[in-house]
């Protein structure tokens, strides 16, 4: 079920996610207690789908972090006297957090590339729901090479920094201790 | 919430049965506060299952008691999470927290032992760490220590917290003589002083000898005997079915005279004199008593006492008990000596023209003598 996101086509997503967003569905309904007619073509609702989009990719790295820790330091930690509560605070979490940290920047550089659901649901509105991505295709789109060059160029330096940012934190993690 | 008082409490009492790893087990058995018991066998007989059974962190049913509380009673529907049981666990790997300095491994024991003594206690931060030499090395990771200063670490968190039984699952078992030492005389020291239960899984006899005050022997998920460290060490081979590993016998003696220029001391056992080489470490002092092992292969026997003949110990003693061993050419006599009861392994041959039999006086010629002083 989590996985479904991995290979339903963007634009599949995009459309059901705008009918349960849009005025008739229970996106409808939760946007009009907060006084809005739908939640589509909003922000809050480019929020949910990029969330609903992204999660298979910020779930498995944390999912295979916690099996990689395995049973054993929680084990310990409950013969020194700390409860389940106790040990997944101060052995789990800090053991895994390395796969906590590669979710969340993967978790977000995909969102930042997201095009397709996006463009459904959010519908390109300037100031309002237009994205970098999009914005960058807008511009090819009307030529307007120059533009499309900065904004290009300001992702991938961006891009490159968060994978060396996330690269030298694992190493100096696994150096650190000694 | 809160753990039950830890010192100087009752025994750990326990009977589980169950299924592990295919094959029923079945095991009843004591361990006495203030001793360490060894359980011994085979691998896959059911050892490290009947520990993680005994701890809680595994389930099987029957009861458990210790120190005084009930930790398991399947008739009474009672069975304590392992956190709320007042245990230390020695884990085979270790299972330091490799996120965690040495100080803060040991803190985290501390920490959650909630009836900790206090600062001038039996077993506080400074005295577990001085007793295990640990000292030098607070400040490190786990990650960049020694197999041995490994397993000093995790004894001494587990002694952090109080336990009223102490839980070894081979933890030496990859260590080398040097630093096992350091660890058994650490365990032998102060499970009398502190009154903890320690329950020792090996299948190393030399662990057995240094280390147990009693001993029990498991083959195949039951209890094939338990008792004295001397009564039972002479049978360590019997669950063994496919080796005939070192048997021998456990001989507890006093020391005697201190060790001589030569690094030879005497010991008196049972008021025979045995002359053996001085224990590794300072010299321990007259009266202490001293662990020695001897192989079954490294014992001779004689009708008449032997003389002019160049092993320096004889002992005096009777044949309580000749048994063909299963390797054919062999026999296994047994001969009762100044209390305690010895093991030779001769050949058939010579058990014949000797006419062993029972109740017979003999004398018993000891090749090898192993200091077994942890």
């Amino acid at each position: 079920m989590i996985a479904l996101p991995l290979v339903l086509p963007p634009t599949v997503l995009g459309f059901y996610l705008l009918i349960a967003l849009g005025p008739d569905g229970p996106g409808g309904a939760v946007a009009r207690l907060f006084g809005e007619r739908s939640l589509a073509f909003s922000f809050p609702g480019l929020v949910i789908g990029s969330v609903i989009y992204s999660f298979p990719f910020t779930v498995q790295p944390i999912r295979s972090a916690f099996e990689a820790v395995g049973d054993r330091p929680l084990e310990a930690a409950a013969t020194l006297g700390a409860s389940p509560g106790d040990a997944f605070r101060t052995v789990a979490l800090p053991l895994a957090r390395p796969g906590l940290i590669a979710g969340a920047v993967l978790g977000f550089a995909h969102t930042v590339g997201e095009f397709g659901v996006i463009l459904m649901i959010g519908g390109n509105i300037p100031g309002a729901t237009r994205v970098l991505s999009i914005a960058i295709y807008d511009h090819v789109e009307a030529l307007e090479w120059g533009t499309a060059h900065l904004l290009s160029a300001g992702l991938l330096v961006f891009s490159f920094l968060v994978v060396a940012w996330t690269l030298t934190l694992q190493k100096k993690r696994r150096r650190a201790p000694s | 919430m809160s753990r039950k008082p830890p010192l100087l409490t009752g025994a750990l009492e326990l009977d589980l049965r169950g299924t592990v790893g295919g094959f029923p087990l079945r095991v009843a058995l004591t361990a006495p506060a203030g001793r360490v018991t060894a359980v011994f066998g085979p691998s896959g007989s059911g050892k490290t299952s009947l520990l993680r059974a005994a701890a809680g962190l595994t389930r099987l049913s029957g009861f458990v008691r210790a120190g005084g509380a009930v930790w398991q009673d399947d008739t009474a529907g009672v069975f304590e999470a392992v956190h709320r049981r007042n245990i230390g666990f020695v884990f085979q790997d270790a299972a330091l927290f490799p996120h965690l300095t040495v100080r803060e491994n040991l803190r985290y024991a501390e920490r959650r032992n909630d009836l900790a003594p206090d600062a001038a206690g039996p077993l506080s931060f400074d005295r577990v760490v001085e007793e295990l030499g640990l000292s030098r090395h607070l400040a490190r990771s786990p990650e960049g220590l020694s197999g041995g200063e490994t397993q000093r670490v995790a004894l001494a968190r587990a002694l952090l917290t109080g336990p009223s039984v102490l839980f070894l699952d081979e933890p030496l078992s990859a260590l080398h003589l040097g630093a096992r030492a350091a660890i058994l005389r650490t365990l032998r020291q102060l499970a009398p002083e502190i009154g903890f239960a320690a329950l020792h899984v090996t299948h190393d006899p030399g662990e057995v000898a240094a280390v147990a005050d009693r001993i029990v022997l498991l083959a195949e998920g039951r209890v094939q005997a338990a008792g004295p460290a001397e009564r039972i060490y002479e049978r360590l081979d019997a669950g063994d079915r496919t080796a005939r590993f070192e048997a021998g016998s456990l001989l507890v003696a006093r020391m005697a005279t201190p060790p001589d220029a030569g690094g030879i001391a005497e010991v008196d056992l049972g008021g025979e004199r045995l002359r053996i080489p001085a224990p590794a470490g300072p010299p321990p002092g007259v009266g202490r008593e001293v662990r020695v092992r001897v192989m079954a292969r490294d014992v001779a026997l004689a009708r008449q006492r032997p003389e002019a003949v160049s092993i320096r110990n004889i002992l005096a003693g009777e044949v309580v008990s000749v048994t063909p061993d299963r390797k054919p050419p062999d026999c296994e006599v047994v001969v009762a000596v100044a209390g305690s009861r010895l093991r030779a392994r001769i050949t058939d041959e010579a058990a014949q023209e000797l006419e062993l039999r029972p109740g017979l006086p003999i004398f018993a010629m000891l090749k090898s003598i192993a200091v077994e002083d942890p």
